[in-house]
């Protein structure tokens, strides 16, 4: 155990010391920022528009300023075309309303410079129509609860329906936005993750081979030790990783709470966090890195030089892209018969089945069973790479990767038979 | 006591090592000796667990090397490998800790090894800013530091300069005064003469050459003549059993087809009185690896 902790110190702290871990910590932190500044801009540009409202009626007037909207903010000191005019001239407001009668007709017009922020009238025009509806109803003597049941809005309501087993099941909140956040987030972090950590596993196995190191580790430890040192080590980076971007939130959510309009973020957040989805995504997360890693640390050992690593583990890095690409058709479509089939593929499922949890596609019995497979077959890859693992770690040969994979094969067979 | 018995290993169809056998006792020191592919390496690294013998039994003190044992070994392989990132004191430490030590037991020892290897540069300063031959010594101190029981070096002077082989020399020496069997890999064969309890030479895996270094000298006679007296070479060459004669200066050097040829050699160049050098030897240790090596390709 103590050479175990040796190893596992060393790999972890040589890599987390590292600017590339560093780097590959930090880009998703600042993409995270660049677009929070972003929407801070175009939400900046969508703040109420200063107005004026005037009419000839002093009732009138004041049924005006009542009105509200989060589009407008009515300046209520402004009673006076004269008023609003020089109010305008000296950008106090972005534009006013006058309502004017003329020859027997209600005619309004919204006054505004070249250069006032933009400003979509039509929710104000609801608004005066309403005015003018009930004040025509109550002309005609409409009884008040009568006018009340004229003003109330018609609201559609939108109801999500999840089909399992044949059965629906009607969802009780709509959990729409949840899921696509669900659904993109996992599909991105799992690919970020599964590149560069099966990267750095063959990268760190391959330098130690490469460099002769190899050889006199293996003269101090066992083989499985030495594997499984750094297997750990690199899913304690992971675990890392996954904390600091906790803790990163935490902290960013606390700083930027006042600048930001974060609250209407937190109903989302918190549900994302009970969801089911996002527990079993963390746990096809964990599973899914680790096949890759192991598979990883595998096709490491089999090359012979540190410039053979990239092209070793670019078949690896080819399944990572297809389950990243099936994992965004699955965010939008999912009825495609063939991709709920390879959802349950181990390799593939870390992204794609989480995913169609999220979307409501399949149930947690589903997803169940496709972490099943994929543990079962992490232990099976494991057993495989360490066989592979300890027959080509101290084999130099430039035959290539795949001829030393056979190799392994052959060997294996050779003692089975 | 490390004892290898009929230890033989073959790649597909070569024979790498063709039933091998030697022992190494506790403060004995050993010279594996023989061209490139003879089988050193090889059978180094069936010593270390790194392949598996198809037949054939290696066994220290008395039962067959497990992982238990690693950390009695100390090993350095013939192509050096340390971390360039590392300080001097973390790579010696990391190493060490491998071989299950302590870093409070290790840390002390680290300037006396420096000290006793000469090496320029500070324990805190980076492995990729020292030169080769301090790189070298670095990995020579990570091999020995813990007083292994049992050392293996692959070529462990090649790339050092003569001082510095002197230092490593003495290196070894100590060990083996504290107790330590000790194999190492050479091509020079000054090195193996100066150091080697016994000798171990492998041709093609075989091995066709092994005892102490008398013993295997004198297996051969005194058949080099080194002679300085006033006769011609072609008399000298003309000699019944006098196979080759190279003048250096006014100086012969004879090879002898049989160490009695010597005392004909002699009454001749006495004939006239008084000369200035007879000496009769056996072949030197390089000498008997050239004709050795010549021999397997005949």
């Amino acid at each position: 155990m103590f050479k175990f902790k040796v190893i596992f110190k060393q790999v972890f702290l040589k890599n987390i010391k590292s600017p590339a871990y560093l780097i590959m910590i930090l880009i998703p932190i600042v993409t995270l920022g660049i677009t929070l500044s972003v929407s801070r801009l175009m939400n900046h540009s969508k703040e109420p528009v200063r107005i004026g409202v005037l009419a000839s009626q002093p009732a009138e007037q004041t049924e005006l300023q009542q009105l509200k909207d989060k589009t407008y903010q009515i300046d209520q000191q402004i009673t006076t075309q004269a008023q609003a005019t020089k109010a305008l001239q000296k950008e106090q407001i972005d534009g006013y309303l006058l309502l004017s009668e003329e020859k027997g007709q209600t005619i309004s017009r919204y006054y505004q410079r070249k250069d006032s922020p933009s400003f979509d009238a039509s929710i104000l025009e609801n608004q005066l129509n309403q005015i003018h509806l009930v004040t025509l109803a109550q002309q005609a003597g409409v009884a008040p609860e009568q006018i009340q049941n004229l003003m109330t809005p018609t609201v559609i309501a939108p109801v999500t329906i999840n089909y399992q087993n044949g059965h629906q099941e009607i969802s009780r909140e709509n959990t729409k936005e949840v899921s696509q956040i669900i659904s993109i987030g996992i599909t991105v972090l799992m690919f970020i993750f599964i590149v560069n950590y099966a990267g750095m596993i063959a990268q760190e196995i391959a330098t130690e081979k490469g460099s002769r190191i190899m050889e006199i580790v293996l003269s101090s430890v066992s083989i499985e030790i030495q594997f499984f040192a750094k297997i750990v080590a690199i899913l304690a980076l992971l675990v890392t990783q996954i904390v600091t971007y906790i803790l990163v939130g935490i902290i960013g959510f606390q700083i930027l709470k006042q600048s930001l309009p974060l609250a209407e973020l937190l109903p989302v957040i918190r549900r994302a966090l009970v969801a089911p989805a996002m527990w079993y995504a963390g746990i096809f997360l964990i599973i899914g890195v680790l096949l890759y890693t192991v598979l990883a640390a595998m096709l490491g050992a089999a090359v012979s030089r540190m410039d053979q690593v990239q092209q070793a583990i670019s078949p690896l890095i080819l399944l990572g892209t297809l389950s990243y690409l099936g994992g965004f058709l699955l965010a939008s479509q999912t009825d495609m018969p063939m991709l709920r089939v390879v959802s349950y593929v181990p390799l593939f499922s870390q992204i794609m089945l989480p995913v169609r949890l999220a979307n409501g596609d399949v149930g947690t019995l589903g997803a169940s069973m496709g972490l099943l497979i994929a543990m079962v077959t992490l232990i099976g890859l494991t057993y495989l790479a360490l066989l592979v693992y300890r027959r080509n770690i101290l084999v130099y040969s430039d035959k290539g990767i795949f001829k030393a994979l056979f190799a392994t094969y052959q060997q294996h067979k050779e003692w089975h038979q | 006591m490390l004892t290898l018995s009929h230890l033989s290993k073959s790649f597909g169809t070569m024979l790498a090592v063709d039933d091998v056998s030697f022992t190494v006792k506790p403060g004995e020191i050993l010279g594996l000796i023989g061209q490139n592919g003879a089988g050193k390496t090889t059978t180094f690294r069936m010593i270390l667990n790194f392949m598996a013998p198809d037949t054939g039994t290696i066994l220290w003190k008395g039962h067959a090397i497990t992982t238990a044992d690693y950390d009695q070994i100390g090993y350095l392989p013939e192509e050096r490998g340390l971390y360039p990132k590392m300080t001097v004191e973390q790579q010696i430490l990391y190493f060490a800790q491998l071989r299950g030590r302590n870093r409070a037991e290790i840390k002390p020892k680290i300037d006396e090894w420096l000290e006793r290897f000469q090496v320029k540069g500070q324990r805190t300063d980076k492995i990729n800013a020292l030169s080769k031959g301090n790189q070298q010594k670095v990995q020579l101190i990570a091999t020995l530091i813990h007083q292994p029981e049992l050392i293996i070096l692959d070529e462990p002077f090649s790339g050092l300069d003569p001082v510095n082989a002197e230092r490593l020399e003495e290196g070894i020496l100590w060990l083996k005064e504290q107790g330590s069997a000790i194999i190492f890999s050479s091509h020079d064969m000054t090195n193996v003469a100066r150091i080697s309890d016994q000798i171990v030479m492998l041709r093609d895996g075989q091995v066709v050459l092994s005892g102490t270094i008398d013993e295997i000298r004198n297996q051969f006679g005194r058949t080099q003549l080194f002679l300085e007296a006033p006769l011609a070479p072609e008399i000298l060459a003309k000699i019944d059993g006098v196979s080759r004669v190279t003048q250096h200066g006014k100086r012969f050097e004879l090879t002898l087809a049989d160490e009695t040829v010597g005392k004909t050699v002699f009454d001749l160049a006495t004939q006239k009185g008084y000369i200035l050098e007879f000496s009769q030897q056996a072949p030197t240790l390089d000498e008997i690896f050239r004709m050795k090596v010549e021999e397997g390709r005949v």
